[in-house]
């Protein structure tokens, strides 16, 4: 029961442990421990992708043989693309090479920014059902991102372009854009990042000291 | 242009995959979904080929044929039989042995995280709203900057007296919570507008590639281009 339960909370309290005396304590021992964890776990991740990997291909292969009859030929495209992907890594010239090159920039890539550039009609789409002006904050919210959008394309300079050089100039939308990016914008994200850091930083003293330990399965 | 025949088949194949994923705005159609899974399984072996050449290799393979010592070669076979330990996972009587690597990896990224965020996101933030008050002054066209840091001071501290729920939000404290709510709303509408916006111009880019290399791939397959 040991080593299933109480030896893994040892091992996080351990590791941490040092990462964290690493920063305070200025010793080049304890440093180099420190830098000998984070080469140990980028080796980890490595092993990780490959657990992740098998159980894709595990999961798409149960899904191609017993799966819904119509989507089994999907579950053959994704194992195809893995392990042609994966070949042309290895046996077609590494990285580097011309197959890997052709995959990385005829299929992944074009992919990969198209599937992002299609977000741009559903967030405008759900923007539409989000953004009804019910409330104070939905409109003071539906307010600045109308005004930051206009304010970056050409259209916010040509219809407030005629503001420039009046005592109006504030009013020119790319400036209004800029003072919200620049002063509203970053004040809220600070707020944020420092509520956010603050709730990480008790999260992580809660696994330190074994509270928290949902991580081993919730037991 | 001057385009190779394996050069047009690619840009082919892309922009055909391009449409296949807009083809969703229609409707989920099969020409889609053969799209959706070409990616998640290219996607996820690019990454482990990735991985593999600038991790695994210079650090375990590499590392190994140069490694001298004891604790050099302890620096190679520990984070090998972690890794191992993590795969046992796939096997089901012995797969509380991988939660020895999970809790290696859960420590390694709350310790780096809490000095992380101590230093970047704490620290940093906070030297950084309050720094530009050492040079305050309203003269000399310094007025805008001093009412801009007066403005940033105030907006991250009623912002701050918002994310805290020990107190109850009534009274000047429900106020100032209230103030804190705003400038929120603020930030998120600003940065869904910039979000909208960083993905209107990956769609422009799209489009761009279409009309300018795709379109110019197919007529040099049908023999109308160079």
């Amino acid at each position: 029961m040991f080593w299933k339960r109480q030896f893994p909370i040892l091992i996080t309290a351990f590791v941490a442990f040092v990462m964290i005396a690493a920063f305070f304590i200025p010793k080049p021992n304890i440093a180099v421990a420190r830098d000998n964890l984070q080469q140990w776990f980028l080796i980890v991740v490595t092993f990780t992708m490959v657990l992740g990997l098998l159980n894709l291909l595990l999961v798409s292969y149960q899904k191609a043989r017993r799966g819904r009859k119509e989507d089994r030929f999907y579950q053959w495209v994704t194992i195809a693309g893995l392990l042609g992907t994966i070949i042309a890594g290895f046996l077609g010239g590494g990285i580097d090479g011309p197959a890997f090159d052709f995959i990385f920039e005829h299929i992944y890539k074009p992919l990969s920014a198209t599937i992002f550039s299609l977000l741009a009609f559903y967030v405008a789409s759900a923007s539409f059902r989000a953004f009804r002006a019910k409330s104070v904050m939905a409109t003071i919210l539906l307010i600045t991102a109308f005004i930051v959008m206009l304010g970056r394309v050409p259209l916010g300079e040509w219809v407030s372009g005629w503001l420039v050089g009046t005592k109006f100039e504030f009013l020119y939308l790319p400036t209004i854009t800029d003072w919200i990016m620049e002063v509203m914008n970053m004040a809220g994200q600070r707020a944020v990042l420092m509520g956010a850091a603050l709730g990480l930083i008790a999260t992580g003293i809660k696994i330190i000291l074994g509270i928290e330990r949902s991580y081993l399965g919730g037991e | 242009m001057m385009m190779t025949f394996a050069g047009a088949i690619g840009i082919f194949l892309a922009g055909a995959l391009t449409l296949a994923i807009f083809s969703f705005l229609y409707k989920d159609n099969p020409v889609y979904k053969f799209a959706e899974h070409l990616f998640i399984g290219t996607s996820a072996g690019y990454w482990f080929v990735y991985n593999v050449y600038n991790v695994f290799w210079p650090n375990v393979i590499v590392a190994w044929g140069e490694a001298e010592g004891f604790w050099a070669y302890f620096n190679i076979v520990m984070p090998v039989l972690l890794g191992v330990f993590m795969l046992m996972r796939l096997i089901p009587s012995i797969a509380w042995i991988s939660r020895w690597a999970m809790a290696f990896s859960v420590g390694m990224s709350v310790g780096f995280s809490i000095i992380m965020e101590l230093q970047t996101n704490i620290l940093q933030q906070i030297g950084a709203t309050l720094s530009p008050f050492a040079s305050l002054h309203f003269n000399n066209g310094g007025t805008a900057a001093a009412v801009n840091a007066i403005i940033i001071l105030l907006a991250v501290l009623s912002a701050l007296v918002y994310f805290f729920f020990s107190k109850e939000h009534t009274g000047a404290y429900g106020h100032v919570a209230k103030v804190g709510i705003w400038v929120l709303m603020i930030t998120f509408g600003a940065s869904f507008g910039y979000t909208v916006m960083a993905r209107i111009s990956l769609l422009i880019g799209r489009v761009q590639f279409l009309q300018e290399e795709w379109w110019v791939a197919i007529k040099h397959l049908i023999g109308l281009g160079s």
